[in-house]
C-alpha cells in the first residue's frame, strides 16, 4: 500500500459564516509532486497554512507523514520546508544572518547544503535582504526551505511574480533537490504550464471545494472535449455520462467529459450527430472547463 | 528538541529580538543624554542657570519616573506589532518553534531593553552626579522615597504589558503604544476609584495596590500569550472575535480574583467593623466612633445615632481620633489620607475638622509625628468655647483654630513635658492642661500636669509626681479644667489650675475614679477596698467642691472604675471590675438606690434623661441604649 505523505480528512474552514474550504478530503502519496490548483479565493493557501498550523481547521483532521497538524505542529515544521506565496523576511538582516537565523530551528539543518545552494545560486551572502531583487529573495527563501532536508516541500505558489528564466531555474532547483531524496512536493501555483511540467498528481479545488482529483496522466487522458454536429437543431440531452460543460449553439454542440471513452463519438452519431470531433485539451484547459463547468 | 537545540533557538531569537529592540535603545539613551543638556540650556535661556548638583538630583526622577515607563511602552508595543505590520510573524511562525517560546523570548527582550535604557540613563545621572561633586543616589536619598514611590515599578509593567496586549493584534507599534498608554492610565484610574472613592477593603496600601498592578498586568501578558497562542495569524477576522473574548477574559479574570477579596473583606460593614475609639456629643444624642476591619490597618470615622436612626461614615479611610466640639456639631480628626486616598508617608498625619452632617471638611495643621502610642493618647481637644482645637502628636503641642487659620505648635521634646497627653483645656480657654507620659518621657520616671499657654506656648508646671510614680489621667472635661483632679499612689488630688495648689483628699485605698460635673460644683469619686479572695466593694462619695461638704452616695461591690453623671445630675452609672474584670455596671439614684445593668456591656454616657449609652465588654465593638426606667436594651451598633 501507497503511504502517505499527506492526508486531509473532511477539513473546513469558516471564517464568521464565510466558508472557505468545506469538506475538502485528500490524500497526497510521498514521492509525488502533487498540484493544487485554483482560482484567487479557492482555498488553496488556506489549507497550505493549516498544515503548516498558521491556521487552524474548524473541523477535520490534516495530518503530515504521521504527525497531526495542529497538535504535532513543530514536528510538522522540523519535517516540511515551506515557501509561502508572498514571503516576508527581515529586511535588515544580510543574506547570512538570515540563513544562520533560519539554522537555529531546525534539528537537521544541513550546512554544507546551505553553503552549497548559496554559491550555486549565486545569491551575495553580505547583502541586506532589502537590497536583495524579487527574486533574489525568492532564491534565500528556496535555501532556507531545502537546507532543512525536509521530506515534504509545500509551496504556496512561491513563483508568481517572478521572471519566466528564474522561475524555471528556481523549479528546477527545488524539485531537484526534494526529489532526489525521495521527498515530497505539495504546491499551488497559478502557472499551469508549470505544473503541467512537473506534477505527477493534481487536485482542483473551487470555491472550496474538491472539484478534481487525479493523476495528471489521468486527467488528461479523461477530460476530453468533443464537438458534435447536428444537420437540424440540437438535441437536449446526449448519451454521454459524467459530463461537465454543455456549450451549444443552433447546430452544434461541445460536450466536456471527464471520463473519455472512445464509444462516445460513435454513441453521439447513432444518437444524431452529423459529424464529432474529439479535441484534446492542455491542464489550463481542463481548469478552466473545470471553473466553467461548475458555474454552469 | 535537545537542550543544546533549544538553547540555540533561544539565542537566535533572542539575538533578533535585541536588533530589532537596538534602535529603541539608543533613541533612549540619546534622550537620556539629551534631557540634562536641554533643562540646562531652557533654563539658563529662561534665566535660571541650572546648577550641576541640582540637576544631577533631579535627573533620577525624570530618567524612573518619565524616560523608563515612556520607553517601556514604545518597547512592549514594537514588540509584535511591527512584525504583524511587515509580515514578517508569518515567517517566524511558520518555522518550528512553539508560539509560547516565541512569545517569551519576545516579552522578556522588550522589557530587557526597557531595563537597558533605565541603566544607561541611571549611569548617565551617575555622572552628573560625579560630576557634580554629589552622589546621585545616595542611601539617604533611596531610604527617603515614600513606599507609593515605588510603585512606578508595577506602574511601569502595566504600562508595558498593556502596550504588549494591544501590540499582539494591532498593526502599528504608534497605535499600540497609544492604546496601551491609554487604557494603563484608565486601569490605574480604576483601581484608585475603586479603592479611594468606594472605600473597598483592602484597598489603599501602596503594598495592595502594588499587588493589584502586578496582578493586572500579569493577566495583560496573559491575554496577549492567549491571543499569540490562538491567533493564528494575528491579523483579519478571527482576531476581531478573538480579541473582545480575550479582553473579556482579563476583566473576568481580574474580576474573579478580586471580587473575593471584597466580598470576603468587602466594604466594611457595621457587622464586620470593629470600633476602636469613640467619643459622645455633648447632649449623648450621637456617638463618633474610629471604625477598622479586624486586621486595624484602615481606620475610618463613622456617626452612630443615638436614638437608633442610623449609622453613618463621616471621612474616609485613614481618618482616627474622632472628637466632638462642645456644641455637638463639629468633629476634629486625624488623617493620614493623602492624594488618591492612600496613606500619606510616615508619620505626617493631618489635623481636620469635619462637620457632624459630613460638610465643609477642612484642614486645620499638618503633624510630621506619629509612634504607636498615638493611637491610644488623647490626642485631640476642642477649647472650652469651640473656637479652637488642641491636637498633641507625641512631643508636638499644636493649637490651631477651628475656621482654619494659622496655628501655633509647642515643641514639648524641649521642655519638661517632653511629651504627653491632652487633659483638656482651662476654663477660662487660655491654657491646655498637659499631662506628661510620665517613665516613658522624664529621666527620673516622674510625670508632670502642666499647662501650656494657647497663645504663647509657654508651658506652666501644675503639678510634678514623685519619682517612679505616674499620674493617673482622669476625664477629659469639655467645659475645660478649673481644678483638675488627678491620681497618684493612690491618693485623690485636686490640682488648682490658676494657682497650681494641690489639695489632697483624705483615702488610704488603692483605687479611684474622680469625676467632676459638667457645672463644675460637684466631684463624684470612688473610696474602692480590695479584699483578697473576695470581690471588695466601692463607696461612692460625693463632695460639694464648693463648701467642701462630702457624703457616701452608696457602697457597691467590686472595685469603681468610670462614673458617669445623668444630665438631671439625679443618678450615676458606675462601671465595675474584679480583678480586672468587668462585671455588671450599676445606676445609682440620689437616694442611694442601685439597679444592676444587663451583664456584657459597660456605660459609656448618657443620651438624654434616661437613656444609658453602653458598649460590649472586651472590645467594644457593640454599643447600646438603656432605658434607665423600663430597662429596655437597644441596640446601636452594629
Amino acid at each position: 500500500m501507497q503511504r502517505s505523505a499527506i492526508v486531509i480528512e473532511h477539513f473546513t474552514k469558516r471564517y464568521g459564516a464565510r466558508e472557505v474550504v468545506h469538506d475538502l478530503s485528500l490524500d497526497v502519496p510521498a514521492g509525488s509532486i502533487f498540484g493544487l490548483l485554483g482560482q484567487n479565493g479557492a482555498g488553496k493557501s488556506t489549507t497550505i497554512k493549516t498544515l503548516l498550523n498558521l491556521l487552524q481547521p474548524t473541523s477535520g483532521r490534516l495530518e503530515v507523514l504521521g504527525f497531526d497538524c495542529s497538535s504535532q505542529s513543530i514536528a510538522v515544521r522540523q519535517r516540511v520546508g515551506y515557501l509561502p506565496e508572498e514571503p516576508a523576511y527581515y529586511s535588515w538582516m544580510t543574506v547570512d544572518e538570515i540563513v544562520s537565523f533560519n539554522a537555529a530551528f531546525y534539528e537537521k539543518w544541513d550546512t554544507a547544503l546551505a553553503e552549497r545552494l548559496l554559491a550555486q545560486l549565486e545569491l551575495p551572502r553580505d547583502r541586506r535582504m532589502r537590497q536583495l531583487s524579487r527574486g533574489m529573495q525568492a532564491k534565500v527563501g528556496l535555501v532556507m526551505a531545502l537546507a532543512p532536508r525536509p521530506e515534504v516541500l509545500v509551496l504556496d505558489d512561491p513563483t508568481s511574480g517572478l521572471d519566466p528564466v528564474v522561475r524555471r531555474e528556481f523549479l528546477e532547483a527545488m524539485i531537484a533537490n526534494v526529489q532526489a531524496e525521495g521527498g515530497t512536493v505539495f504546491f499551488s501555483t497559478h502557472m499551469l504550464n508549470e505544473m503541467e511540467r512537473v506534477a505527477d498528481e493534481v487536485a482542483i479545488l473551487h470555491e472550496g471545494r474538491l472539484r478534481v482529483r487525479a493523476s495528471l496522466e489521468q486527467l488528461k487522458a479523461g477530460t476530453r472535449k468533443l464537438r458534435a454536429v447536428y444537420p437540424e437543431r440540437v438535441p437536449d440531452s446526449f448519451p454521454i455520462p459524467d459530463l461537465l460543460r454543455v456549450e451549444r449553439n443552433s447546430h452544434q454542440v461541445l460536450l466536456t467529459v471527464t471520463a473519455f471513452d472512445p464509444a462516445m463519438p460513435s454513441a453521439l452519431r447513432d444518437a444524431g450527430a452529423e459529424s464529432v470531433e474529439v479535441i484534446d485539451l492542455s491542464l489550463e484547459e481542463i481548469f478552466v472547463e473545470t471553473v466553467k463547468g461548475d458555474r454552469s | 528538541m535537545s537542550r543544546h537545540a533549544t538553547v540555540t533557538l533561544i539565542r537566535a531569537l533572542a539575538w533578533k529580538e535585541w536588533r530589532e529592540q537596538r534602535a529603541l535603545v539608543v533613541t533612549g539613551v540619546a534622550l537620556a543624554i539629551l534631557i540634562p543638556l536641554l533643562l540646562m540650556v531652557g533654563e539658563a535661556a529662561a534665566g535660571r542657570p541650572l546648577d550641576m548638583a541640582t540637576l544631577a538630583g533631579i535627573l533620577p526622577g525624570i530618567y524612573i519616573l518619565m524616560l523608563w515607563p515612556l520607553l517601556s511602552v514604545a518597547a512592549g508595543a514594537a514588540a509584535i506589532a511591527n512584525e504583524i505590520q511587515d509580515g514578517t510573524l508569518g515567517y517566524l511562525l511558520s518555522r518550528p518553534a512553539s508560539r509560547l517560546r516565541v512569545w517569551a523570548v519576545k516579552v522578556v527582550m522588550a522589557f530587557f531593553s526597557g531595563l537597558v535604557i533605565l541603566a544607561g540613563s541611571l549611569a548617565i545621572a551617575w555622572l552628573f552626579g560625579l560630576l557634580a561633586g554629589t552622589a546621585a543616589f545616595s542611601e539617604a536619598t533611596l531610604g527617603s522615597t515614600p513606599l507609593s514611590g515605588f510603585l512606578i515599578i508595577p506602574a511601569t509593567l502595566l504600562l508595558f504589558a498593556t502596550s504588549v496586549f494591544f501590540s499582539t493584534f494591532l498593526t502599528r507599534a504608534m497605535t499600540a503604544a497609544a492604546a496601551g498608554l491609554a487604557a494603563s492610565l484608565l486601569i490605574l484610574a480604576g483601581f484608585f476609584l475603586l479603592w479611594s472613592r468606594l472605600e473597598i477593603y483592602p484597598r489603599l496600601e501602596p503594598e495592595w495596590m502594588a499587588l493589584e498592578i502586578f496582578l493586572a498586568a500579569g493577566l495583560l501578558l496573559l491575554a496577549s500569550l492567549y491571543l499569540f497562542w490562538r491567533g493564528e495569524l494575528l491579523r483579519g477576522s478571527g482576531m476581531r472575535r478573538l480579541v473582545p473574548m480575550a479582553s473579556a477574559m482579563t476583566v473576568g479574570l481580574l474580576g474573579l480574583v478580586t471580587v473575593p477579596l471584597v466580598l470576603a473583606h468587602g466594604r466594611l460593614t457595621p457587622s464586620s467593623a470593629e470600633i476602636i475609639q469613640m467619643d459622645s456629643s455633648p447632649s449623648g444624642d450621637a456617638l463618633v466612633v474610629t471604625v477598622t476591619a479586624k486586621d486595624r490597618a484602615i481606620p475610618r470615622i463613622w456617626l452612630v445615632h443615638s436614638d437608633g436612626s442610623g449609622i453613618e461614615p463621616v471621612t474616609g479611610s485613614l481618618t482616627f481620633g474622632p472628637t466632638m466640639s462642645p456644641d455637638g456639631r463639629w468633629i476634629a480628626y486625624f488623617s493620614r489620607r493623602g492624594a488618591f486616598g492612600l496613606s500619606r508617608e510616615f508619620p505626617e498625619r493631618e489635623l481636620r475638622a469635619i462637620r457632624v452632617d459630613g460638610s465643609d471638611d477642612h484642614h486645620l495643621a499638618t503633624l510630621a509625628s506619629y509612634t504607636e502610642s498615638d493611637r491610644t493618647r488623647a490626642s485631640i481637644a476642642f477649647s472650652p468655647d469651640g473656637t479652637r482645637v488642641a491636637a498633641i502628636g507625641t512631643d508636638k503641642l499644636l493649637i490651631a483654630p477651628l475656621s482654619g487659620g494659622a496655628g501655633q505648635t509647642t515643641n514639648l521634646a524641649q521642655t519638661p513635658l517632653q511629651q504627653g497627653s491632652i487633659a483638656g483645656w482651662s476654663a477660662d480657654g487660655t491654657e491646655v492642661i498637659v499631662l506628661s507620659d510620665g517613665g516613658r518621657s522624664a529621666k527620673d520616671g516622674s510625670s508632670m500636669l502642666a499647662a501650656v499657654d494657647a497663645a504663647t506656648g509657654r508651658i506652666r508646671p501644675l503639678y510634678r509626681s514623685p519619682e517612679k510614680t505616674l499620674i493617673w489621667l482622669p476625664h477629659r472635661r469639655r467645659a475645660g479644667w478649673t481644678r483638675v483632679p488627678i491620681v497618684v499612689n493612690g491618693s485623690l488630688l485636686l490640682v488648682d489650675v490658676a494657682t497650681g495648689n494641690t489639695e489632697t483628699l483624705d483615702g488610704k485605698t488603692a483605687y479611684w475614679s474622680p469625676r467632676i460635673s459638667d457645672e463644675g460644683d460637684e466631684l463624684v469619686y470612688a473610696l474602692s477596698h480590695r479584699v483578697a479572695r473576695a470581690p471588695g466593694e466601692s463607696e461612692i462619695r460625693l463632695r460639694n467642691l464648693a463648701d467642701g461638704t462630702d457624703r457616701a452616695l452608696a457602697t457597691v461591690s467590686g472595685m469603681a472604675g468610670d462614673i458617669m453623671r445623668s444630665p438631671s445630675g439625679g443618678s450615676w452609672i458606675v462601671n465595675r471590675y474584679v480583678d480586672a474584670k468587668p462585671i455588671p455596671s450599676v445606676s445609682i439614684s440620689h437616694d442611694g438606690q442601685t439597679k444592676e445593668l444587663p451583664p456584657g456591656w459597660v456605660g459609656i454616657g448618657w443620651y438624654g434623661r434616661e437613656q444609658v449609652l453602653l458598649a460590649s465588654v472586651g472590645d467594644g465593638s457593640s454599643l447600646a441604649a438603656l432605658n434607665a426606667t423600663s430597662g429596655e436594651l437597644r441596640r446601636l451598633f452594629p
